[in-house]
């Protein structure tokens, strides 16, 4: 739990004296290049630029504690507000492209470790290269030319609300799978590696030899301890997900963070900048240490007898 | 009718028939040793029996189990078999459990798989299979992971999930190889009593002939996949089982001293662990010393060899672990590997021969007395009391040094590489003396060496360690000429010294 704390102090004052390295006044840029020199110090001392730096970290701290993320220049209205508002886009995209990758992924090394050096062992491996080598913008564009504008199945783009139900969930299941296919692909090449380095241990043949048949050794022995691998990427995973959909919302004009923040930075509304980094970092480093305690449930020899 | 019936069996992998038309019989009750070397196919006729062969093998010929037919069996039928009828034990104990299960659970697995018990009648009658393996009632097995216990428990476990159908037929691969002495012996024992009062068939696959000769009622010899001799274990006729006879003899001759006298143990350390500068430098270490016998430890440098020794002479005290003495005075002095460096330069050798006896209030003329003995007993002069160090050859000091060990009659004396520091001619003299000592004196030696030739050349007993483990031990013949752990192959391989083996090199693994 330090560490967590710990983590997070560092991460503050990065993301702090980052965002004041970066060139670019943000009073300057609201009033234009035409500005008159005393609206721009007007300005600047009611954006509490003209403070020294140190007083001005210490204000963006507390009120971080107390979950004022400071105004947004841009749209006058809280960060924190503005945040809020984009996270039921973003958060369960992440979520429902975790599952997917998940559901995806796992199957596809199993069956591939199950199959080895067969067609279908070969058949998904191409198939994992190939989603981990495509863009996945580009498959995005794909998705979007296919099942959009063909068939018309699923809408291209755009987000209605979650007062629309079903219309909501159906615009996020093409990002979700854009986002979600190379992850899978990822956790696919894991699950198939751990699990064929597992069939070859001693305890598979002593399960054999106690008549279990191979499938069975495999789902209850095999399985769980190539899971130990997979979870730990698949926190990272959870981490990039929330992180790295920057360019999927931009693809798919979703009101989501991502768009937020590639907006916010070409705006230099560094309060939101800020405000959003920490967010996301506190979102991996909660994710992080999930990973931790599901590693500790998995795996007895981490967990210390008293 | 004879319980397993193995006839012409044959296994071919990648090209290389690694079985060669292996005849093998078994009845209920009896145990059948199967020894030989590594890659003579001795595991792999345990893995063929129980239908778990390598991928690739092809098999030819007939395995009977109570005239079923193995080879020709649906994988489906053998399932129903495995476990149920032939039960195994595999070597390492470490590996053949699923890390993530518990122990109970892994002896309830065949109840549930076969049976179709739900969990807790599966864990009831598995409680039950872990008493009859003599497993610690005190330690609950359905909380405990297998990192969490003993080698010597882990593989009463095993046994237990063996047995927990009550298989008449039982195939042990190397059960014991990895367990110290006291643990070999009592699982040895458990076999005994499975085929005795249960009627269990046992084929006990080793290569520690003595081990298996003691235990089993058949023995077979095996090499390069055919059984090459098989014979009563109780009267292994020269004539018919040549092979089988010197092998026993070569292997009871190198026991000869300790099998004589019957000693009793005099030291023995439990479970030792010992941590230097948070680097583990002992871990687990279990071992027996007995009066008269010397024990030789022998592993590269930092393998954890000198802290033993400092735990043994009481310089250090272990972390984990007991070292119980079973004397009430067990007294215990130490022989170092530099003698000019071991010896105070300012005294005279007999000022530091006498310093042992600074316990027993002598006066001077009985002080010298014992000096003088113990020079003699040495090999040295006399007048060599009152020369200082530097006046001495290093063979002469290390004698000295060895006086000043045995003047105060200790039961125990640990020397810390005594010859390492010395040329060829004196060394073999000094271990003369050493052998001389100990068997006129019945003085317990732990022998500490880097030098399998030398340990070879003073100990009955042998502790080969590494990483601050004990990988393998045993009667000094049997380690050296055919090493269970591949470690000690490899230091024996590296030893131009030990030239002469028994068993022919090794093919492939087995």
């Amino acid at each position: 739990m330090i560490g967590l704390v710990a983590t997070l102090a560092v991460a503050s004052i990065l993301v702090f004296f980052m965002l004041q390295i970066l060139p670019g006044d943000p009073a300057q840029l609201i009033l234009g290049t035409g500005a008159r020199p005393d609206t721009l110090l007007a300005l600047r001392h009611e954006m509490g630029l003209d403070q020294p730096l140190l007083t001005r970290f210490f204000q963006w701290v507390s009120g971080l504690l107390s979950g004022n993320l400071g105004m947004s220049h841009t749209y006058h209205v809280p960060v924190a507000t503005l945040i809020a508002e984009r996270l039921p886009v973003s958060l369960p995209l992440a979520i429902v492209s975790l599952v997917l990758a998940v559901l995806l992924g796992i199957p596809g090394g199993l069956i591939a470790a199950m199959n080895k050096d067969t067609w279908l062992d070969r058949a998904v491996r191409i198939k994992t290269q190939l989603l981990l080598a495509i863009p996945n913008f580009w498959l995005a564009m794909l998705l979007v030319f296919i099942f959009a504008i063909t068939f018309h199945w699923l809408p291209a783009g755009g987000f209605s609300g979650w007062s629309n139900g079903w219309n909501a969930i159906r615009s996020l299941i093409l990002p979700a799978f854009a986002l979600a296919a190379p992850q899978a692909a990822i956790l696919t090449r894991v699950t198939r590696g751990a699990l064929l380095e597992n069939l070859e241990d001693t305890y598979m043949i002593a399960a054999r030899a106690r008549g279990l048949s191979q499938n069975a050794a495999i789902f209850r022995h095999a399985l769980p301890n190539a899971m130990i691998p997979v979870v730990s990427i698949m926190g990272l995973q959870f981490s990039f997900l929330l992180a790295g959909t920057i360019i999927i919302e931009n693809v798919f004009y979703l009101p989501g963070l991502g768009r937020l923040i590639f907006q916010a930075v070409n705006q230099r509304d560094l309060a939101v900048v800020g405000g959003a980094s920490m967010l996301l970092i506190a979102s991996v480093i909660i994710v992080t240490f999930l990973v931790d305690l599901a590693a500790l449930a998995i795996d007895p020899r981490l967990r210390r007898r008293s | 009718m004879a319980l397993l019936d193995i006839k012409g069996l044959s296994l071919t992998l990648n090209g290389r028939r690694l079985l060669d038309g292996l005849n093998l019989t078994l009845e209920s009750g009896k145990i059948v040793g199967l020894v030989g070397a590594s890659g003579s196919g001795k595991s792999l006729t345990a893995r063929s029996i129980i239908g778990l062969p390598p991928k690739a093998a092809a098999l030819s010929g007939t395995i009977l189990l109570n005239d079923t037919s193995l080879l020709t069996l649906s994988e489906k039928k053998l399932g129903h078999i495995r476990g149920r009828d032939i039960g195994i034990v595999f070597q390492d104990s470490a590996a053949a459990f699923d890390p993530l299960m518990t122990i109970g659970d892994h002896v309830a697995e065949p109840l549930r798989w076969h049976l179709g018990l739900d969990q807790k009648a599966a864990r009831i009658e598995a409680r039950r299979v872990l008493d009859r393996t003599e497993f610690p009632a005190d330690i609950d097995a359905f909380a405990r992971y297998p990192h969490e216990i003993s080698g010597g428990q882990r593989q009463r476990a095993m046994i237990a999930a063996a047995l927990a159908l009550s298989p008449k037929l039982l195939l042990a691969d190397e059960p014991t190889t990895a367990l110290d002495v006291t643990t070999e012996a009592s699982i040895l024992n458990l076999f005994l009593k499975l085929a005795r009062e249960e009627g269990i068939g046992i084929l006990l696959v080793s290569h520690d002939l003595p081990a298996v000769a003691t235990l089993a009622d058949h023995i077979a010899l095996i090499e390069e996949g055919k059984i090459i001799e098989a014979s009563d274990t109780k009267n292994i006729d020269a004539k018919y089982s040549p092979r089988l006879r010197a092998l026993l003899e070569s292997a009871m001759a190198e026991n000869a001293v300790l099998e004589m006298k019957q000693s009793e143990v005099i030291l023995r350390g439990r479970h030792l662990s010992f941590s230097y500068q948070k680097k583990r430098a002992l871990d687990d270490v279990s071992f027996e010393l007995r009066s008269g016998e010397c024990l030789g430890i022998v592993g590269q440098s930092g393998s954890g060899k000198s802290t033993l020794a400092r735990l043994i002479t009481g310089l250090a005290k272990p972390l984990a672990g007991q070292l119980e003495a079973l004397q009430s005075l067990c007294q215990v002095q130490m022989v170092f590997q530099d003698p000019a460096g071991s010896l105070n330069p300012r005294w005279t050798l007999g000022q530091s021969i006498a310093e042992p006896l600074h316990a027993e209030a002598l006066d001077s003329a009985a002080q010298s007395q014992r000096v003088t003995l113990a020079l003699q007993e040495v090999g040295l002069d006399p007048n060599f009391a009152e020369r200082y160090p530097h006046q001495v050859s290093g063979g002469q000091a290390q004698r000295a040094a060895i006086a000043r060990a045995i003047i105060s009659k200790p039961d125990i004396v640990v020397l810390d590489e005594p010859v390492s520091a010395l040329d060829i001619g004196v060394r073999a003299q000094i271990l003369d003396l050493l052998d001389g000592l100990r068997q006129q004196h019945g003085i317990a030696m732990v022998f500490i060496t880097h030098d399998l030739g030398v340990a070879r050349r003073v100990a009955n007993h042998l502790l080969v360690m590494k990483d601050g483990k004990v990988v393998e031990q045993g009667p000094t013949g049997r380690v050296l000429v055919e090493p269970a752990d591949a470690y000690t192959r490899s230091l024996v391989e590296a030893s131009p010294s030990l030239s002469h083996k028994v068993f022919a090199p090794r093919g492939s693994e087995g």
